[in-house]
């Protein structure tokens, strides 16, 4: 049956709201911590942002690719589709988690802006 | 994406038809490459798993073994999916004459691609019939004799998840075909309320001219077609997403007032002419039901289920009243066929090997390498006469819970869950990418429904060593090793035993040894494994309980296929599905699954703490309790001056970390339960897990509720039984720190040794 799923709209009426919140918390001392510390203990500000980021959709979603077990790394975008390969993003290599997490962070906050 | 070094296209793959084995015992092993004609097989004894560069690296001992020699492999197929396949050789489903097929259906993917639900029907060569659905949701009836096909399709697509009768009846002598589709939906059997007045019925008349050619070699099949797999064999296709109910086939056509009055009553159901009438509820026992489908009809044209339908569920007539198959089995003839379950890859035998007399007890692997491709297939091999006191029981039901997960590709809640984007490797896209490896009790099938089997007749590349999870540490198998590690590293003598032994044999395989060490996230646990851990305690037994969120779910296996573990995620706990109303007991063993909690038997009634909060960004470390300074039990810290310690490990930095376990009198901690230590640091990524949230509210991380802890515990028990039990998954990733150097070794060591001294403990 071809219904439309209504909770769509919810959604997305609730994501344009969001959005809007999360950028106005983003400021170059926010980046700066989280470049300090990619995982754990967070302010509120940047536990939001991360929040809000990590919950996002999986079409798209960004993750991690190890070259091998502890790096060199790329960025890699999941397909959300059962069996589809995910995509490379660019070409850069990362030395370390705490570099490609960042480079993550940066590119998923440029998408909220 | 295409991959750089070409791991996805060149690959071995394998696994072995046994677990765990012992002297003298056989165990084969099946290999699958691609792009690679030949493989070198060695016999390793597997030390330690973790690659992390703070700990002391992976390690193997090369066995000699006759075992070890140039293999030639070549890719072998899989057939994925369920389906039911009737062995016919006199033909009697596939009439010359008129016929009628009927069956109940619960369809879950009507509009994914066309699906076979009876049909005696060669989709390579378009000869036979069937009654199935099309590509677009449509109930149809097809006939082929190799030239052309000619359906007869309903007016109505069918809705997702609502009970229908379906049936066709054909008579070639006039080309009529009735097609019957009518809704059976009640209150509780649906996804839709019948005050709605949907419209289920789609009934269509039309003719077919042709008539079915049917050879001799195509099957009859439940929920699926026949088609020439890629070396020839019979292969399935056309795979059916949904549940059917009672079914069969009559040897003339009925008219549409049959149908209803099928509908209205299965006394119906024609009591001459009956080619086959499956009764999907028989066979229900107080040991469940397994794979064999019963026909009631006269020629007992009985038939198994391919990779393990799912039974023990609701049917078209279920009234909603009773939750259980044991209370009205006749309301349970629902079996969910998924075209992606696999159970058994069922691929050919590469080499087989029997366990020689003097084979040290331990873990070990086939390794296999071609060029810069390499797999490990694990096994263990446990004592045929136990001469060590230390035993560790390898999780093997925890590993198959997590066999082959794909969390990170198909579950969007799994990055806040674990607090960090995951990490992948090209190994985790190929197997994720190939769809012929199974699922995990993590996934859900193609349809939404969660994955309640898993089996290790098939390859499982995340129970490697050297494997990483997603979340940037190892897990379960690869983890538990750096138990084994610290156990060789200090000397110990130690044997190892499975699941599957101490599901088979019970506290008997316990009782030769001293001391028990578990895995490090022994999560799956079966009433017998319960009831054997539980004796053994009692009869004196020490158990060192070196991990967390253990003993979490209730698992049962079938007697005849051990390989295969089955849980039912019930409306509890932390859970990646929950089974439908009225499912949640398993089909084998006939037992309640959901949480042991929900069992009354809380984990911390056996190991003096259960879950209590799960985080994956990062660890914290343990500070010591009142409990640790008493003199009876300040033994346990010998060499632990510091009132803080764990502030390392190779899980996330810490030794309190992953999953963690609580103190809890209320659910059954004893009370006499020394608490000598608990976890401090976690951040808010470790929130209270949800079956201890009855009210949600803010602030439930652990940085505002003090019950989102580990906590590491000691008691007594009967007999100078005794556990020691750490709370923590992260506790096992700390042995090998500083070169097995440090306080998390320390106090091991000091429990452990203790354990081993014979007599009373202290209290």
């Amino acid at each position: 049956m071809a219904y439309q799923n209504k909770d769509l709209h919810c959604y997305e009426r609730f994501d344009r709201v969001i959005r809007g919140q999360i950028k106005r918390l983003i400021t170059p001392e926010l980046v700066e911590e989280h470049r300090r510390a990619t995982v754990g203990a967070h302010s509120d500000a940047l536990s939001r942002v991360v929040n809000y980021i990590r919950r996002a959709p999986l079409p798209g979603k960004f993750a991690v690719y190890a070259i091998k077990p502890f790096g060199p790394y790329r960025i890699i975008a999941l397909s959300g589709v059962r069996g589809k390969r995910p995509e490379f993003v660019g070409e850069e290599e990362y030395a370390t988690l705490d570099e490609i997490y960042h480079a993550i962070f940066l590119k998923r906050i440029e998408n909220i802006k | 994406m295409t991959s750089e070094k070409n791991v996805g296209t060149k690959h071995i793959q394998g696994y072995c038809d046994r677990i765990t084995v012992k002297s003298q015992d056989k165990i084969q092993f099946m290999v699958s490459a691609q792009g690679i004609s030949e493989v070198d097989a060695q016999l390793v004894r597997l030390i330690h798993g973790d690659e992390h560069p703070q700990g002391p690296g992976f390690k193997e001992v090369p066995m000699a073994a006759a075992l070890n020699k140039r293999y030639a492999v070549r890719k072998q197929f899989t057939q994925v999916g369920n389906f039911a396949r009737v062995a016919d050789a006199k033909g009697l489903l596939a009439p010359a004459g008129a016929f009628t097929l009927f069956v109940f259906i619960w369809p879950t993917t009507p509009q994914l691609h066309r699906q076979g639900l009876l049909t005696r029907w060669d989709a390579t060569r378009q000869r036979g019939y069937g009654l199935g659905i099309s590509a677009d949701g449509y109930l149809e009836f097809w006939v082929g004799d190799g030239q052309t096909t000619q359906r007869v399709k309903s007016d109505v697509a069918l809705y997702a998840r609502c009970w229908y009768l379906a049936g066709a009846s054909f008579d070639p002598a006039t080309g009529e075909v009735i097609l019957f589709q009518e809704g059976v939906v009640n209150s509780y059997n649906s996804l839709y309320s019948p005050a709605l007045g949907l419209n289920y019925a789609g009934h269509a008349q039309g003719k077919i001219t042709i008539r079915p050619a049917n050879d001799a070699a195509t099957n009859f099949l439940l929920a699926g077609s026949n088609e020439a797999g890629p070396d020839g064999q019979n292969a399935v296709c056309e795979r059916y997403n949904g549940k059917i109910d009672r079914c069969g086939v009559i040897n003339r056509a009925l008219k549409r007032a049959e149908f209803d009055a099928i509908r209205a009553s299965l006394a119906n159901v024609p009591k001459q002419g009956v080619l086959a009438f499956w009764d999907t509820s028989a066979g229900y026992s107080e040991k469940g039901i397994g794979d064999k489908i019963v026909d009631i009809g006269p020629n007992a044209l009985h038939t198994q289920g391919y990779n393990r339908p799912v039974r023990a569920l609701t049917g078209y007539n279920w009234l909603g009243r009773d939750e259980v198959y044991r209370m009205a089995p006749e309301q349970y003839g629902g079996i969910h066929f998924h075209e992606d379950a696999l159970i058994d890859s069922r691929w050919t035998p590469t080499c087989e090997w029997q366990v020689p007399e003097d084979l040290k007890s331990g873990c070990y692997a086939l390794k296999l390498t071609a060029g810069e491709s390499e797999e490990y297939i694990p096994f263990f091999v446990r004592a045929a006469k136990p001469k060590a006191k230390i035993v560790v029981i390898m999780a093997t039901a925890s590993y198959l819970a997590y066999a082959n997960e794909q969390l990170s590709f198909c579950s969007p809640i799994v990055q806040p869950i674990f607090g960090r984007t995951p990490v992948l490797t090209e190994k985790d896209i190929v197997r994720v990418e190939s769809q012929e490896l199974g699922l995990s009790t993590y996934d859900a099938f193609l349809d939404g429904a969660g994955v309640c089997f898993s089996s290790y007749k098939r390859p499982i590349l995340n129970m490697r060593p050297k494997y990483r999870m997603a979340l940037a540490s190892v897990w379960q198998f690869p983890a538990d090793l750096s138990i084994i590690a610290w156990l060789e590293n200090q000397g110990y003598d130690y044997e190892v035993l499975t699941d599957e032994d101490l599901h088979r044999d019970g506290a008997a395989c316990l009782k030769p040894y001293t001391t028990v060490i578990t895995g490090s996230h022994p999560e799956y646990y079966s009433e017998r494994m319960m009831n054997g851990t539980e004796e053994y305690l009692a009869g004196g037994g020490r158990l060192i309980y070196t991990g967390a969120n253990g003993y979490y779910w209730v698992i049962s296996f079938s007697d005849e296929e051990p390989w295969c573990m089955e849980v039912r995620k019930a409306e509890s706990g932390s859970r990646a599905w929950q089974a439908m109303p009225g499912e949640y007991y398993n089909q084998t063993e006939a037992v309640r699954s959901g949480m042991w909690r929900n069992r009354a038997r809380a984990p911390q009634k056996l190991v003096g703490v259960g879950f209590s909060t799960e985080g994956f960004d990062t660890s914290g470390s343990f500070t010591k309790m009142p409990d640790a300074k008493d003199p009876a039990v300040s033994w346990i810290f010998d060499k632990v001056s510091s009132d803080t310690f764990g502030d390392f490990g190779l899980a996330l930095g810490g030794a309190a970390g992953l999953e963690m376990d609580r103190y809890d009198l209320l659910l059954g901690t004893p009370p006499a339960t020394r608490l000598l230590a608990t976890s401090q640091g976690l951040t808010d990524n470790y929130p209270r897990v949800s079956e201890e949230i009855y009210y949600n509210f803010p602030g439930q991380g652990a940085t505002q509720d003090y019950q989102c802890r580990a906590d590491i515990v000691y008691f007594t028990t009967a007999n100078n039984g005794a556990v020691f039990s750490t709370g923590s998954i992260a506790w096992a990733s700390a042995l090998p720190c500083k070169n097995f150097d440090n306080p998390v070794s320390s106090i091991m060591g000091n429990v452990l040794n203790a354990f081993l001294r014979a007599g009373p403990l202290p209290e």
